[in-house]
Protein backbone atom coordinates (compact mmCIF):
# COMPACT_ATOMS: atom_id res chain seq x y z
CA UNK A 1 0.00 0.00 0.00
CA UNK A 2 3.27 2.44 -0.12
CA UNK A 3 2.67 5.65 -1.82
CA UNK A 4 3.92 7.00 -4.27
CA UNK A 5 6.09 10.35 -3.34
CA UNK A 6 6.92 13.60 -5.02
CA UNK A 7 8.68 16.62 -4.08
CA UNK A 8 7.14 19.97 -2.73
CA UNK A 9 6.08 22.04 -5.52
CA UNK A 10 7.39 24.87 -3.81
CA UNK A 11 10.72 24.82 -1.88
CA UNK A 12 10.04 25.72 1.17
CA UNK A 13 12.52 27.03 4.63
CA UNK A 14 12.64 27.71 7.82
CA UNK A 15 14.08 31.37 8.73
CA UNK A 16 13.17 32.22 12.35
CA UNK A 17 12.54 29.60 15.04
CA UNK A 18 11.83 30.03 18.77
CA UNK A 19 11.21 28.16 21.81
CA UNK A 20 11.21 28.75 25.90
CA UNK A 21 12.71 27.10 28.39
CA UNK A 22 10.94 23.61 29.07
CA UNK A 23 9.70 22.68 32.61
CA UNK A 24 7.39 23.33 35.03
CA UNK A 25 5.99 26.66 34.64
CA UNK A 26 3.48 27.07 37.27
CA UNK A 27 3.80 30.63 37.12
CA UNK A 28 3.03 30.92 33.63
CA UNK A 29 -0.14 30.84 32.00
CA UNK A 30 -0.73 28.97 28.64
CA UNK A 31 -0.97 32.82 26.78
CA UNK A 32 2.31 33.38 28.42
CA UNK A 33 4.11 30.01 26.86
CA UNK A 34 2.62 31.01 23.43
CA UNK A 35 3.51 34.61 23.71
CA UNK A 36 7.12 33.93 24.86
CA UNK A 37 7.71 31.06 22.16
CA UNK A 38 6.11 33.46 19.59
CA UNK A 39 8.22 36.74 20.65
CA UNK A 40 11.42 34.52 20.83
CA UNK A 41 10.73 33.28 17.27
CA UNK A 42 9.96 36.67 15.62
CA UNK A 43 13.35 38.17 16.98
CA UNK A 44 15.10 35.44 15.68
CA UNK A 45 14.98 36.14 12.03
CA UNK A 46 18.00 37.91 11.35
CA UNK A 47 17.06 40.59 9.19
CA UNK A 48 13.49 41.46 10.79
CA UNK A 49 9.91 40.38 10.05
CA UNK A 50 6.56 42.53 9.82
CA UNK A 51 4.16 39.86 11.50
CA UNK A 52 1.02 41.37 11.25
CA UNK A 53 2.48 42.31 7.30
CA UNK A 54 3.93 39.37 6.51
CA UNK A 55 2.74 36.24 8.22
CA UNK A 56 -0.80 34.78 6.15
CA UNK A 57 -1.55 32.08 8.04
CA UNK A 58 -0.91 30.24 11.23
CA UNK A 59 -0.86 26.31 11.84
CA UNK A 60 -1.47 25.94 15.80
CA UNK A 61 -0.54 22.82 17.62
CA UNK A 62 -1.84 21.70 21.09
CA UNK A 63 -3.23 18.46 22.24
CA UNK A 64 -5.34 19.59 25.74
CA UNK A 65 -4.77 23.21 24.84
CA UNK A 66 -7.96 25.72 23.57
CA UNK A 67 -9.38 24.13 20.97
CA UNK A 68 -9.47 26.75 18.40
CA UNK A 69 -6.69 29.51 16.89
CA UNK A 70 -8.68 32.04 18.44
CA UNK A 71 -5.89 32.16 21.49
CA UNK A 72 -3.34 32.16 19.30
CA UNK A 73 -4.45 35.44 17.47
CA UNK A 74 -5.10 37.14 20.57
CA UNK A 75 -1.98 36.37 22.32
CA UNK A 76 0.26 37.36 19.24
CA UNK A 77 -2.00 39.82 17.70
CA UNK A 78 -2.17 37.80 14.16
CA UNK A 79 -6.23 38.25 14.70
CA UNK A 80 -7.92 37.58 11.41
CA UNK A 81 -5.55 35.80 9.88
CA UNK A 82 -6.51 31.89 8.91
CA UNK A 83 -5.40 29.76 12.03
CA UNK A 84 -5.58 26.08 12.11
CA UNK A 85 -5.53 23.96 14.93
CA UNK A 86 -3.57 20.40 14.46
CA UNK A 87 -3.93 17.37 17.09
CA UNK A 88 -2.18 14.23 15.99
CA UNK A 89 -1.40 13.40 19.60
CA UNK A 90 2.30 13.70 20.56
CA UNK A 91 2.87 14.45 16.77
CA UNK A 92 1.12 17.55 17.18
CA UNK A 93 3.85 19.38 16.96
CA UNK A 94 5.26 17.89 13.67
CA UNK A 95 2.22 17.38 11.95
CA UNK A 96 1.22 21.27 12.24
CA UNK A 97 5.23 21.71 10.86
CA UNK A 98 4.13 19.58 7.98
CA UNK A 99 1.01 21.23 7.12
CA UNK A 100 2.25 24.80 7.38
CA UNK A 101 5.15 23.62 4.35
CA UNK A 102 2.83 21.78 2.18
CA UNK A 103 0.19 24.82 2.41
CA UNK A 104 3.57 27.17 1.12
CA UNK A 105 4.76 24.43 -1.08
CA UNK A 106 1.26 24.29 -2.92
CA UNK A 107 1.98 28.51 -3.46
CA UNK A 108 -1.74 29.31 -1.20
CA UNK A 109 0.96 31.39 1.15
CA UNK A 110 4.67 32.92 1.29
CA UNK A 111 4.85 33.10 4.89
CA UNK A 112 2.85 31.36 7.63
CA UNK A 113 3.60 30.67 11.12
CA UNK A 114 3.95 27.20 13.16
CA UNK A 115 3.63 27.74 16.77
CA UNK A 116 2.57 24.90 19.60
CA UNK A 117 1.95 24.88 22.95
CA UNK A 118 1.53 22.53 25.97
CA UNK A 119 0.44 23.06 29.40
CA UNK A 120 0.53 19.51 31.38
CA UNK A 121 1.30 20.61 34.85
CA UNK A 122 -1.48 22.37 35.72
CA UNK A 123 -3.44 18.86 35.73
CA UNK A 124 -3.74 17.13 38.97
CA UNK A 125 -2.85 13.64 38.53
CA UNK A 126 -0.15 14.54 35.87
CA UNK A 127 -0.29 12.48 32.53
CA UNK A 128 -2.16 9.22 33.62
CA UNK A 129 -5.00 11.05 35.07
CA UNK A 130 -5.00 13.70 32.04
CA UNK A 131 -4.61 11.26 29.21
CA UNK A 132 -5.70 8.45 30.85
CA UNK A 133 -5.74 5.26 29.88
CA UNK A 134 -4.63 5.02 26.00
CA UNK A 135 -7.86 4.38 25.11
CA UNK A 136 -10.37 6.18 26.69
CA UNK A 137 -13.87 5.24 25.28
CA UNK A 138 -12.86 1.66 25.50
CA UNK A 139 -13.26 -0.27 28.72
CA UNK A 140 -10.04 -1.05 30.83
CA UNK A 141 -10.63 -4.82 29.86
CA UNK A 142 -7.81 -3.65 26.65
CA UNK A 143 -6.77 0.03 27.97
CA UNK A 144 -3.61 0.36 29.21
CA UNK A 145 -1.13 3.34 30.37
CA UNK A 146 1.59 5.22 27.84
CA UNK A 147 4.40 3.27 29.47
CA UNK A 148 2.85 -0.10 28.77
CA UNK A 149 1.82 0.25 25.52
CA UNK A 150 5.99 1.40 24.45
CA UNK A 151 7.22 -1.36 27.12
CA UNK A 152 5.40 -4.14 25.48
CA UNK A 153 7.53 -3.00 22.21
CA UNK A 154 11.02 -3.67 25.00
CA UNK A 155 10.34 -6.68 26.20
CA UNK A 156 9.14 -8.44 21.99
CA UNK A 157 12.83 -6.68 21.09
CA UNK A 158 14.58 -8.23 24.55
CA UNK A 159 13.15 -11.55 23.44
CA UNK A 160 13.94 -11.62 19.68
CA UNK A 161 17.22 -10.06 20.05
CA UNK A 162 18.76 -10.13 23.19
CA UNK A 163 18.42 -6.40 23.98
CA UNK A 164 19.47 -5.52 27.50
CA UNK A 165 17.53 -3.45 30.10
CA UNK A 166 20.95 -2.19 30.19
CA UNK A 167 20.86 -0.42 26.87
CA UNK A 168 17.86 1.29 27.34
CA UNK A 169 19.60 3.32 30.42
CA UNK A 170 22.01 3.87 28.50
CA UNK A 171 19.67 6.04 26.06
CA UNK A 172 18.57 7.43 29.03
CA UNK A 173 22.06 8.12 30.34
CA UNK A 174 23.11 9.53 26.97
CA UNK A 175 20.20 12.07 26.98
CA UNK A 176 20.83 13.01 29.83
CA UNK A 177 24.17 13.87 29.12
CA UNK A 178 23.50 16.24 26.66
CA UNK A 179 20.50 17.80 28.03
CA UNK A 180 22.99 19.16 30.65
CA UNK A 181 24.79 21.07 28.25
CA UNK A 182 21.07 22.42 26.98
CA UNK A 183 19.84 25.99 28.69
CA UNK A 184 16.04 24.90 27.58
CA UNK A 185 16.32 21.60 29.04
CA UNK A 186 13.82 20.58 31.54
CA UNK A 187 15.73 17.99 33.19
CA UNK A 188 19.75 19.63 33.54
CA UNK A 189 21.36 16.41 35.02
CA UNK A 190 23.49 13.86 34.51
CA UNK A 191 22.76 10.13 35.47
CA UNK A 192 24.43 6.76 35.19
CA UNK A 193 23.17 3.44 33.98
CA UNK A 194 22.93 2.03 37.75
CA UNK A 195 20.64 5.51 38.63
CA UNK A 196 18.01 4.18 36.08
CA UNK A 197 18.41 0.63 37.24
CA UNK A 198 17.83 1.82 40.40
CA UNK A 199 14.79 3.73 39.86
CA UNK A 200 11.40 2.26 41.04
CA UNK A 201 9.94 0.31 37.63
CA UNK A 202 7.29 1.93 36.38
CA UNK A 203 6.01 -0.55 33.78
CA UNK A 204 8.60 -3.90 33.37
CA UNK A 205 11.00 -3.59 31.54
CA UNK A 206 10.63 0.45 32.20
CA UNK A 207 12.15 1.92 35.19
CA UNK A 208 10.73 5.82 36.12
CA UNK A 209 14.24 7.20 34.58
CA UNK A 210 13.35 5.30 31.06
CA UNK A 211 10.58 7.47 31.09
CA UNK A 212 10.52 11.30 30.06
CA UNK A 213 9.11 14.25 32.19
CA UNK A 214 6.10 15.74 32.18
CA UNK A 215 6.47 19.08 31.00
CA UNK A 216 5.15 22.66 30.27
CA UNK A 217 6.51 23.68 26.99
CA UNK A 218 5.79 26.20 23.80
CA UNK A 219 8.06 26.34 20.63
CA UNK A 220 7.37 28.19 17.03
CA UNK A 221 9.13 28.63 13.67
CA UNK A 222 8.26 30.89 10.69
CA UNK A 223 8.14 29.17 7.00
CA UNK A 224 8.37 30.52 3.99
CA UNK A 225 9.31 29.74 0.31
CA UNK A 226 12.30 28.94 -0.43
CA UNK A 227 12.87 31.64 -2.89
CA UNK A 228 12.05 34.46 -0.33
CA UNK A 229 14.55 33.01 2.58
CA UNK A 230 16.89 35.16 2.07
CA UNK A 231 14.71 38.31 2.36
CA UNK A 232 14.85 37.11 5.72
CA UNK A 233 18.12 35.45 6.70
CA UNK A 234 21.42 34.55 4.86
CA UNK A 235 20.88 31.41 6.93
CA UNK A 236 17.80 29.28 6.33
CA UNK A 237 17.00 26.05 6.91
CA UNK A 238 15.57 23.92 4.01
CA UNK A 239 12.97 21.11 4.57
CA UNK A 240 13.97 18.49 1.86
CA UNK A 241 11.35 16.20 3.21
CA UNK A 242 8.24 15.20 5.18
CA UNK A 243 6.82 11.50 5.66
CA UNK A 244 3.81 10.86 7.48
CA UNK A 245 2.55 7.38 8.28
CA UNK A 246 -0.56 5.82 10.36
CA UNK A 247 -0.40 2.33 12.73
CA UNK A 248 -3.72 0.63 13.57
CA UNK A 249 -5.39 1.93 17.16
CA UNK A 250 -5.10 -1.31 18.91
CA UNK A 251 -1.95 -2.59 19.67
CA UNK A 252 -2.98 -6.22 19.29
CA UNK A 253 -4.03 -5.74 15.28
CA UNK A 254 -0.26 -4.64 14.20
CA UNK A 255 2.03 -6.30 12.65
CA UNK A 256 5.01 -6.15 14.86
CA UNK A 257 6.03 -5.44 18.34
CA UNK A 258 10.03 -4.95 17.32
CA UNK A 259 9.65 -2.47 14.40
CA UNK A 260 7.01 0.69 14.76
CA UNK A 261 6.08 0.37 11.14
CA UNK A 262 4.86 4.07 10.82
CA UNK A 263 8.40 5.86 11.17
CA UNK A 264 9.59 3.12 8.55
CA UNK A 265 7.01 4.22 6.20
CA UNK A 266 7.30 7.90 7.24
CA UNK A 267 11.21 7.63 6.85
CA UNK A 268 10.74 6.35 3.44
CA UNK A 269 8.42 8.98 2.41
CA UNK A 270 11.17 11.83 3.84
CA UNK A 271 14.15 10.17 2.17
CA UNK A 272 12.93 9.69 -1.35
CA UNK A 273 11.39 13.25 -0.78
CA UNK A 274 14.94 14.48 0.06
CA UNK A 275 16.66 11.96 -2.40
CA UNK A 276 18.96 10.71 0.61
CA UNK A 277 19.62 8.04 2.43
CA UNK A 278 19.98 7.05 5.90
CA UNK A 279 23.98 7.46 5.82
CA UNK A 280 23.56 11.18 5.08
CA UNK A 281 22.34 12.17 7.59
CA UNK A 282 24.34 14.14 10.32
CA UNK A 283 22.26 14.09 13.36
CA UNK A 284 19.19 13.28 14.67
CA UNK A 285 16.08 14.55 17.12
CA UNK A 286 14.63 10.96 17.96
CA UNK A 287 11.23 10.47 19.63
CA UNK A 288 12.74 8.72 23.34
CA UNK A 289 9.27 9.41 25.04
CA UNK A 290 10.65 5.95 26.75
CA UNK A 291 14.17 5.23 26.19
CA UNK A 292 12.86 1.50 23.61
CA UNK A 293 11.18 4.06 21.63
CA UNK A 294 14.50 5.70 20.86
CA UNK A 295 16.23 2.57 20.68
CA UNK A 296 13.98 0.96 17.88
CA UNK A 297 13.81 4.11 15.86
CA UNK A 298 17.84 3.90 15.30
CA UNK A 299 16.54 1.02 13.42
CA UNK A 300 13.45 1.56 11.58
CA UNK A 301 15.66 5.29 10.61
CA UNK A 302 17.65 3.07 8.81
CA UNK A 303 20.91 3.72 10.96
CA UNK A 304 21.39 0.45 11.80
CA UNK A 305 20.19 -3.43 10.90
CA UNK A 306 17.13 -4.56 12.78
CA UNK A 307 18.16 -6.03 15.86
CA UNK A 308 21.06 -3.84 16.10
CA UNK A 309 20.10 -1.16 18.14
CA UNK A 310 21.45 -2.11 21.26
CA UNK A 311 25.13 -2.48 19.79
CA UNK A 312 24.44 0.92 17.93
CA UNK A 313 24.22 2.79 21.76
CA UNK A 314 26.24 0.71 22.93
CA UNK A 315 29.23 1.91 20.37
CA UNK A 316 28.40 5.36 21.34
CA UNK A 317 27.95 6.18 17.87
CA UNK A 318 24.61 8.24 18.82
CA UNK A 319 26.68 10.20 21.44
CA UNK A 320 27.62 13.86 20.52
CA UNK A 321 31.03 13.59 19.17
CA UNK A 322 29.79 10.04 17.96
CA UNK A 323 29.28 9.41 14.14
CA UNK A 324 25.58 9.99 13.92
CA UNK A 325 24.50 12.01 16.95
CA UNK A 326 21.11 11.26 18.05
CA UNK A 327 19.26 13.81 20.34
CA UNK A 328 21.69 16.82 21.02
CA UNK A 329 19.10 18.63 22.68
CA UNK A 330 18.40 16.16 25.47
CA UNK A 331 16.04 14.65 23.45
CA UNK A 332 12.13 14.07 25.19
CA UNK A 333 13.77 12.42 27.99
CA UNK A 334 15.52 15.50 29.49
CA UNK A 335 14.84 18.02 26.96
CA UNK A 336 11.34 17.36 27.95
CA UNK A 337 8.28 16.16 26.45
CA UNK A 338 4.86 19.03 26.00
CA UNK A 339 3.37 16.55 24.12
CA UNK A 340 1.46 19.04 21.32
CA UNK A 341 4.83 21.13 21.23
CA UNK A 342 7.43 18.50 20.94
CA UNK A 343 7.70 18.15 17.05
CA UNK A 344 8.15 21.57 16.91
CA UNK A 345 10.99 22.25 18.77
CA UNK A 346 12.47 19.90 17.36
CA UNK A 347 12.57 21.81 14.30
CA UNK A 348 13.65 24.47 16.43
CA UNK A 349 16.64 22.25 18.04
CA UNK A 350 17.53 21.68 14.16
CA UNK A 351 17.43 25.16 13.08
CA UNK A 352 19.96 25.93 15.51
CA UNK A 353 21.82 23.18 15.23
CA UNK A 354 22.09 23.60 10.94
CA UNK A 355 22.74 27.55 11.63
CA UNK A 356 25.61 26.69 13.79
CA UNK A 357 23.92 28.03 17.53
CA UNK A 358 23.64 25.26 19.02
CA UNK A 359 25.96 26.14 21.80
CA UNK A 360 27.80 23.34 24.33
CA UNK A 361 25.76 20.73 22.45
CA UNK A 362 26.95 21.53 18.72
CA UNK A 363 26.92 19.28 15.99
CA UNK A 364 30.41 19.45 14.13
CA UNK A 365 29.53 20.43 10.64
CA UNK A 366 26.19 19.57 11.24
CA UNK A 367 24.90 20.33 6.98
CA UNK A 368 21.99 17.28 7.61
CA UNK A 369 19.24 17.00 10.12
CA UNK A 370 16.32 14.00 11.02
CA UNK A 371 13.45 14.89 12.94
CA UNK A 372 11.32 12.21 14.41
CA UNK A 373 8.49 12.23 16.33
CA UNK A 374 5.12 9.70 16.87
CA UNK A 375 2.27 10.14 18.68
CA UNK A 376 -0.33 7.42 20.61
CA UNK A 377 0.61 4.17 22.43
CA UNK A 378 3.03 2.56 20.61
CA UNK A 379 3.01 4.60 17.89
CA UNK A 380 -0.49 5.21 15.99
CA UNK A 381 1.29 8.06 14.15
CA UNK A 382 5.19 8.84 13.34
CA UNK A 383 6.41 12.12 11.18
CA UNK A 384 9.51 12.60 9.76
CA UNK A 385 11.30 15.51 8.58
CA UNK A 386 14.73 16.16 6.84
CA UNK A 387 16.37 19.50 6.89
CA UNK A 388 19.68 20.92 5.76
CA UNK A 389 21.10 24.20 5.33
CA UNK A 390 22.11 24.09 1.47
CA UNK A 391 19.68 23.46 -0.53
CA UNK A 392 19.45 20.49 -2.82
CA UNK B 1 -12.41 9.12 32.70
CA UNK B 2 -14.71 6.96 33.14
CA UNK B 3 -16.12 4.53 30.08
CA UNK B 4 -19.69 5.59 29.23
CA UNK B 5 -22.90 2.47 29.39
CA UNK B 6 -23.32 3.16 26.03
CA UNK B 7 -19.53 2.27 25.76
CA UNK B 8 -20.10 -1.38 27.38
CA UNK B 9 -23.42 -1.89 25.83
CA UNK B 10 -21.63 -1.87 22.28
CA UNK B 11 -18.84 -3.73 23.00
CA UNK B 12 -20.25 -6.68 25.28
CA UNK B 13 -20.68 -8.67 22.53
CA UNK B 14 -16.82 -8.61 21.91
CA UNK B 15 -16.08 -8.13 25.49
CA UNK B 16 -18.93 -10.88 27.19
CA UNK B 17 -18.81 -13.26 24.18
CA UNK B 18 -15.58 -12.68 22.33
CA UNK B 19 -17.10 -11.93 18.87
CA UNK B 20 -14.56 -11.37 16.26
CA UNK B 21 -14.70 -10.33 12.68
CA UNK B 22 -13.55 -12.70 9.89
CA UNK B 23 -12.79 -11.98 6.53
CA UNK B 24 -13.76 -13.86 3.95
CA UNK B 25 -11.55 -12.97 2.02
CA UNK B 26 -8.17 -13.05 3.02
CA UNK B 27 -8.73 -14.91 6.09
CA UNK B 28 -8.29 -12.21 9.01
CA UNK B 29 -9.90 -12.27 12.08
CA UNK B 30 -10.14 -9.15 14.00
CA UNK B 31 -11.14 -8.24 17.62
CA UNK B 32 -13.60 -6.89 18.26
CA UNK B 33 -15.86 -6.87 15.44
CA UNK B 34 -15.68 -4.20 12.75
CA UNK B 35 -17.13 -3.70 9.07
CA UNK B 36 -14.17 -3.20 6.94
CA UNK B 37 -11.17 -5.69 6.90
CA UNK B 38 -7.87 -3.71 7.85
CA UNK B 39 -5.48 -6.11 5.66
CA UNK B 40 -7.52 -6.31 2.69
CA UNK B 41 -10.54 -3.53 2.74
CA UNK B 42 -13.06 -6.15 2.06
CA UNK B 43 -16.63 -5.66 3.16
CA UNK B 44 -17.28 -9.41 3.50
CA UNK B 45 -17.04 -10.27 7.02
CA UNK B 46 -18.37 -12.63 9.37
CA UNK B 47 -19.18 -13.07 13.26
CA UNK B 48 -16.78 -15.57 14.89
CA UNK B 49 -15.70 -16.64 18.35
CA UNK B 50 -12.24 -16.16 19.06
CA UNK B 51 -10.02 -18.87 20.19
CA UNK B 52 -9.92 -19.98 24.04
CA UNK B 53 -6.46 -20.61 23.93
CA UNK B 54 -2.83 -18.80 22.94
CA UNK B 55 0.36 -17.63 23.21
CA UNK B 56 1.92 -14.69 25.08
CA UNK B 57 3.50 -12.29 22.34
CA UNK B 58 4.75 -9.74 24.63
CA UNK B 59 4.11 -8.54 28.06
CA UNK B 60 4.40 -5.48 30.59
CA UNK B 61 4.10 -5.62 34.30
CA UNK B 62 2.82 -2.18 35.54
CA UNK B 63 3.67 -0.76 39.16
CA UNK B 64 1.91 2.63 38.04
CA UNK B 65 -2.24 2.73 37.54
CA UNK B 66 -4.76 5.07 37.82
CA UNK B 67 -6.37 5.13 40.89
CA UNK B 68 -8.20 2.02 42.09
CA UNK B 69 -6.68 -0.21 39.91
CA UNK B 70 -4.90 -3.43 41.04
CA UNK B 71 -0.58 -3.54 40.65
CA UNK B 72 1.59 -5.10 39.64
CA UNK B 73 -0.40 -5.18 36.62
CA UNK B 74 0.68 -8.01 33.62
CA UNK B 75 -0.86 -7.20 30.25
CA UNK B 76 0.20 -9.00 27.56
CA UNK B 77 -0.58 -9.40 23.37
CA UNK B 78 -1.69 -12.68 22.64
CA UNK B 79 -1.95 -14.93 20.03
CA UNK B 80 -5.12 -16.84 20.29
CA UNK B 81 -4.95 -20.59 18.38
CA UNK B 82 -6.41 -19.52 15.43
CA UNK B 83 -4.15 -16.39 14.82
CA UNK B 84 -6.86 -14.11 16.17
CA UNK B 85 -4.80 -11.64 18.88
CA UNK B 86 -6.14 -9.43 22.13
CA UNK B 87 -4.62 -7.84 24.38
CA UNK B 88 -5.82 -7.88 28.19
CA UNK B 89 -4.39 -8.71 32.26
CA UNK B 90 -3.03 -11.55 33.03
CA UNK B 91 -5.31 -12.71 36.61
CA UNK B 92 -3.08 -16.13 38.70
CA UNK B 93 0.08 -15.41 37.69
CA UNK B 94 2.74 -14.59 39.91
CA UNK B 95 4.70 -11.46 37.61
CA UNK B 96 8.27 -13.85 38.10
CA UNK B 97 6.87 -16.46 36.03
CA UNK B 98 5.30 -14.59 33.10
CA UNK B 99 7.41 -14.69 29.75
CA UNK B 100 7.13 -14.47 26.07
CA UNK B 101 5.25 -17.65 24.37
CA UNK B 102 3.41 -18.62 27.60
CA UNK B 103 0.46 -20.37 27.04
CA UNK B 104 -2.75 -19.16 28.41
CA UNK B 105 -6.23 -19.61 28.42
CA UNK B 106 -9.69 -16.86 28.66
CA UNK B 107 -11.73 -16.60 31.91
CA UNK B 108 -14.17 -14.12 32.68
CA UNK B 109 -13.22 -12.25 35.49
CA UNK B 110 -13.87 -8.90 37.14
CA UNK B 111 -11.62 -6.18 35.40
CA UNK B 112 -12.20 -2.87 37.40
CA UNK B 113 -14.32 -0.79 39.62
CA UNK B 114 -15.13 3.27 38.42
CA UNK B 115 -17.76 5.19 39.99
CA UNK B 116 -19.31 2.81 41.83
CA UNK B 117 -19.65 0.52 38.63
CA UNK B 118 -17.99 -2.88 38.44
CA UNK B 119 -16.58 -3.73 34.88
CA UNK B 120 -16.49 -7.36 33.69
CA UNK B 121 -14.35 -8.96 31.19
CA UNK B 122 -11.90 -11.23 29.85
CA UNK B 123 -8.58 -12.32 31.13
CA UNK B 124 -6.15 -14.32 30.47
CA UNK B 125 -4.77 -17.08 32.73
CA UNK B 126 -1.77 -19.49 32.25
CA UNK B 127 -2.43 -22.76 31.59
CA UNK B 128 -1.10 -25.27 34.34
Amino acid sequence: MSIEIRSLRNKVAVVGAGMIPFGEHYDKSFEDMLAEAYINCINSVDKGIDPQKEIEAVWYGTVMGPATGATVAEVTGLVGKPITRVENACATGSDAFRNACMAVAAGLYDVVLVISCEKMLDRPGGLIEAIGRAVPHYPWVYAITMPSAFALYATRHMHEFGTKIEHFAMIAVKNHKHGALNPYSHIRREIKVEDVLKSPIVSWPLHLLDCCPITDGAAAVIVCRADLAKKYTDAPVYVQGSGLATNPFLIHLRKSYVTMEPTVEAARQAYKMAKIEPKDIDFAEVHDCFTPTELISYEDLGFCKKGEGGKFIEEGIPYLGGKLPVNPSGGLKSHGHPIGATGTAQIVEIFWQLRNEAGKRQVEGAEIGLQHNIGGAGPQVSCVHILSNKLF
Amino acid sequence: MATAFPDFWRLSPSIYRLEASKCKKCGKIMFPTRKICIECGSTDLEKVEVARKGKIVTYTISYIMPRGAETPAIYAVVEMEDGARLTGYLTECDPKEVKVDMPVEIVFRRISEEEGRVEYGYKFRPIR
